[in-house]
């Protein structure tokens, strides 16, 4: 059976980002596209273009919602607001799950329109375990929190990174989407194995893995996903699929954003590893 | 400090130094005209109690990238949504006046699509920031409306002989604006790429009146005669034909206009664009989305 109960039991393969960019085009020659990840955000509207947009790709294809505004590590709570709002757009995309970041980002009603790391503090994983309890609560489909990438760590926080995002997960019994370029932006930033990180994450909570590029400064990593993956970072993925199984697969692509053909074909790549995987699990059997 | 309010601390210390405005090297390669100075010893006090160093970058460094995206994104934001306000004010104005904005006024909605929102009244309250605050004023008032008609719902055309005696309102992506300066032209121009003038300075006698608004996907900016945006003004205010004409009919500034107007000529055309439609159910279901974040 592939897949999990935090991703319901799908076997979606390989997806991409919807861009407007691309939208044209997409509409227009409709490629043969497993599915499309949209920003819950961007659709958050009550009419216009968005909408027509994305009913028109609801028509033809398969849409996965991925959000970058719950803030589910929010000292102050989740926003009810925004919760709805979410609601009301699942039930319009009928998304088989829905992932948004293990991060804060606003504060007394402002928004930073980021995604902050959090401290990696038992108080921490008791306030986004409570906030992730409140989202499983309202939403219909499973739920899954993205680790971030970081430039900073705490003075406050008493265990790693991955030890954080596995206790949220196990205590809150959520799904994991695992974005490895950010692990691997987070180890060069901070200075640890990337595949330390990857070995540890529970593989059953997997949901989703997200891949991309990033750029690399003289003294530090920026996730701007506007690069091709580059092999460290593959080398990650395959070891994820090793662990996990052949799991739904999406590349972020968010600046810079070449032709729609290239982003695809640098997605596919992603199969490989699913053959290797494959290739080796029936060479064992 | 008790562990459950620690959390918060943080939260609030790391967002407040994000907030505090941008100097020197962190504006780099970004397109901001210079602005000497340094973070404030607050800043620095903030990342060293909360940040570790890492093998090559001291805490303040980790922050100021932080504090960089923050401001970068917030303006980048801005700059994309008032792409007129920004040829009108040049460059340097421009991001001058977003970043006072975004200093004054911080983004309160879950999307940066709601960012510029009190732009215009911003520059109404800050006049000494552009060269020409009215037209910069009316600019952003405008383009915000365009921003909003871009999202907004589309309902139903009203019946036209629903139109005495239900509960009516304006089409959701109609935006009504009254305008002191010719800026709807000015920003017609720079749509179409073609030259524009240096703005004169305004008349306040001369208003003019614009509806914002969709046709299909495409947005449209209409001039309107005065008493007709008089009268869909109070339309969109009593939600009632009959109220709203005898609220337009007392004022005695709108007689001699109305008197000389084709107005049922105007109504045939705005149930024709769908501009008229029934009032909700639920009165509050009319407050724009966004607007209660
Ligand atoms: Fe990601």
């Amino acid at each position: 059976m592939p897949g999990n109960r935090f991703n319901a039991f799908s076997d979606l393969g390989i997806g991409l980002g919807l861009r407007s960019v691309h939208i044209d085009h997409i509409l227009e020659r409709k490629p043969d596209v497993n599915w499309f990840e949209i920003i819950s955000e961007n659709y958050m509207v009550d009419g216009g273009r968005p909408q027509v947009v994305l009913d028109r790709i609801l028509e033809q294809y398969r849409v996965v919602q991925h959000g970058v505004g719950l803030y589910v590590g929010s000292a102050q709570g989740v926003d009810r607001d925004h919760l709805r709002r979410l609601k009301r757009l699942v039930a319009h995309t009928r998304t088989p799950w829905v992932t948004d970041h293990l991060c804060w980002g606003s504060v007394d009603g402002t928004f930073s329109h980021d995604l902050l790391p959090l401290p990696y503090t038992p108080e921490a994983v008791a306030r986004a375990v409570e906030n992730i309890r409140i989202v499983k609560g309202e939403l219909a489909v499973p739920f899954s929190v993205e680790n971030v990438s970081s430039y900073a760590e705490y003075r406050d926080s008493t265990m790693t990174e991955w030890e954080f995002l596995t206790e949220v997960a196990e205590q809150a019994d959520c799904g994991i989407l695992l974005d490895v370029n950010n692990i691997y932006v987070s180890a060069l930033n901070h200075g640890f194995d990337p595949l330390t990180y990857v070995d540890y994450v529970p593989p059953e909570r997997v949901t989703q893995i997200h891949i991309a590029g990033h750029s690399r400064y003289r003294r530090f990593v920026i996730d701007t996903h506007d690069h091709p993956v580059i092999d460290p970072v593959w080398k990650l993925y395959a070891r994820a699929i090793e662990r996990v199984g052949p799991t739904p697969t999406l590349l972020e692509w968010d600046a810079r954003i070449p032709p729609f053909e290239e982003v695809h074909a640098e997605a596919l790549k992603a199969v490989r590893y699913w053959d290797h995987t494959r290739g080796r699990l029936s060479h064992a059997g | 400090m008790p562990a459950e309010a620690r959390l918060l601390t943080t939260q609030r210390r790391f967002f407040s130094a994000l907030r505090e405005p941008i100097f020197g090297d962190s504006r780099g390669r970004s397109e901001l005209p210079d602005r000497e100075g340094d973070v404030s010893r607050e800043f620095v006090r903030t990342a060293n109690e909360l940040i570790l160093p890492s093998a090559l970058l001291e805490p303040v460094e980790r922050l100021e990238l932080y504090h960089r995206q923050y401001w970068y994104r917030l303006l980048d934001s801005l700059a994309e949504d008032f792409p007129a306000l920004r040829r009108l004010l040049g460059d340097k104005t421009f991001w001058d006046v977003i970043e006072s904005y975004v200093e004054h006024v911080p983004s309160r909605s879950f999307t940066l699509r709601h960012l510029g929102r009190y732009l215009g009244d911003f520059v109404d309250e800050h006049p000494a920031l552009a060269p020409h605050p009215l037209h910069a004023a009316d600019l952003a008032r405008l383009e915000y409306a365009l921003c909003e008609a871009f999202e907004a719902a589309e309902h139903p055309a009203l019946p036209p002989a629903e139109l005495a005696g239900t509960r009516i309102a304006l089409q959701p992506h109609l935006r009504l604006l009254a305008l002191r300066t010719p800026v709807d032209t000015f920003r017609h121009r720079v749509q179409a790429g073609r030259k524009t003038a240096a703005p004169r300075p305004a008349a306040q006698t001369a208003r003019r009146f614009v509806a914002v608004f969709r046709r299909g996907l495409r947005l449209q900016v209409d001039r309107l005669p005065r008493a007709a945006f008089e009268i869909l003004s109070a339309i969109e205010r009593t939600g009632s034909l009959d109220q709203a004409m005898d609220e337009v009919a007392r004022r005695t500034d709108l007689r001699r206009l109305l008197e000389a107007a084709r107005v049922s000529a105007w109504f045939a055309d705005w149930l024709g664009r769908g501009w008229l439609v029934r009032a909700p159910a639920n009165p509050l279901a009319l407050v724009k989305e966004g607007s209660t974040t």
